[in-house]
């Protein structure tokens, strides 16, 4: 009676340890699909609020100084940079990895930049 | 004539009482006998109950009974007048634990923090023991899965796994002496889902446990959980080891434990790496356990 039980107990244990996960909510945001709304990604609404968390400590108009005189304010002045704003977010080899100093963008943001870059840059 | 109708009265209560004392004494004569065809003399009552303070101590419930079980962790002391030194909070966990065989304890509870329900597992492997077979300690092992229940309003898509934690614990006591015993618990839990990258899903911690006999109806116990895990945060708070004092008082039916702890969650999940109150601070909880125990057997 007392080993079969034992092995049903194990076994019942060894269920359950299979169904251990390592996650993290953290790790959940950044994978998952949920929050990232690439459907209708404008410049003022979507991407400017991404750069102006994690990328004006050194190039807005004020401070370009700091960011090698590189300004991302102006609708004009990120246009002409787009193919090296693509490759710095993305720490593509031959790029200068952005933001400096700071862990790479999260998947979302990464995403809706490229999406706004792939539409065809608009001023909107 | 009033003296000798007194008496009669008196004779009358003290048979009703003496009676059932009678037939339990000759139960448990016949269970002595066959417990010792061999001269092994297990070794009983190595903790009051089935728990120390928070954590499990190595008893459990004889095949057929049900200890049922509600805890109360009042609120932090250095709350203040205001909340009347933490009376005013009120955090429950009420358990319904079973002995299927002698050595094996299956246990169900609910608590409302983070209102949680876990099921538990206890085995006992080895009985400390002297005579013909002798065994310097007593070895049980416990596992328990906890279930959060709270609702979840964040936009991350939750998997159900992600409700559970698993607790996995070596319980190795010894009673030194009719007044003294001691425990030591190495202790795994794991939380499936946690809130950052650096909160570790893996605890590892070295629990232990004492109790110190008094008189027969009062012991004094201590219970402290060594958290081995680097970081010591939960949800922004700083995480302590959980460090408590208590007093199990026996009263006929009922065994009565009053203690100071620093952890609010009576679950080994919730005062293993979730401690958050600081002894150091004023950050101790009142708590009580009340424990009665049912034979359906």
């Amino acid at each position: 009676m007392k080993i079969p039980a034992l092995f049903t107990a194990i076994f019942l244990v060894c269920i359950l340890v299979s169904a251990c996960y390592y996650d993290s909510e953290e790790e959940l945001q950044q994978n998952g699909n949920i929050q990232c709304d690439t459907i209708n990604v404008t410049f003022s609404l979507a991407v400017k609020p991404i750069m102006q968390e994690n990328c004006y400590a050194c190039h807005s108009n004020t401070n370009f100084t700091l960011g090698g005189n590189i300004k991302l304010e102006n609708y004009s002045d990120v246009i002409l940079r787009l193919d090296k704003i693509k490759g710095a977010i993305n720490h593509s080899p031959g790029f200068v990895a952005m933001p400096d100093g700071a862990p790479k963008l999260e998947a979302c943001k990464i995403k809706i930049i490229e999406k706004w870059i792939e539409s065809g840059s608009p001023d909107n | 004539m009033l003296i000798m109708e007194s008496r009669r009265i008196f004779s009358f209560v003290f048979l009703a009482f003496s009676l059932p004392l009678q037939i339990w004494s000759q139960d448990m004569d016949k269970m002595l006998e066959e417990a010792t065809g061999s001269s092994t003399e297990y070794v009983s009552a190595t903790f009051k109950s089935t728990r120390i303070i928070n954590g499990h101590s190595i008893e459990r419930m004889p095949e057929g009974q049900l200890d049922f079980r509600i805890s109360h962790r009042f609120g932090e002391l250095n709350t203040g007048a205001y909340n009347l030194w933490g009376l005013d909070q009120a955090n429950t966990h009420f358990s319904f634990d079973y002995g299927l065989t002698d050595w094996l304890m299956v246990g169900l509870g609910r608590g409302n923090y983070e209102k949680t329900y876990d099921g538990t597992l206890k085995f006992s492997v080895f009985r400390q023991s002297k005579g013909e077979k002798v065994m310097p300690f007593s070895i049980s092992l416990f596992t328990s899965a906890a279930y959060n229940t709270l609702k979840w309003d964040k936009e991350i898509p939750l998997k159900e796994w992600h409700r559970m934690s698993y607790v996995a614990q070596i319980l190795v006591a010894r009673k030194f002496s009719e007044r003294f015993s001691l425990e030591i618990n190495p202790t795994y839990v794991h939380r499936n889902l946690v809130a950052t990258e650096q909160d570790p899903n893996d605890i590892w911690s070295m629990g232990g446990g004492l109790r110190f006999k008094i008189t027969t109806r009062f012991a004094f116990n201590a219970e402290y959980y060594y958290i081995m895990s680097g970081r010591h945060d939960y949800q922004g708070l700083t995480t302590y080891n959980p460090l408590s004092f208590g007093v199990d008082i026996e009263t006929g039916g009922h065994v009565f434990a009053i203690m100071l702890t620093n952890s609010l969650a009576m679950i080994e999940k919730g005062f293993i790496g979730e401690t958050t109150g600081n002894w150091q601070d004023g950050g101790i909880h009142l708590g009580f356990n009340i424990s009665r125990v049912f034979t359906l057997k």
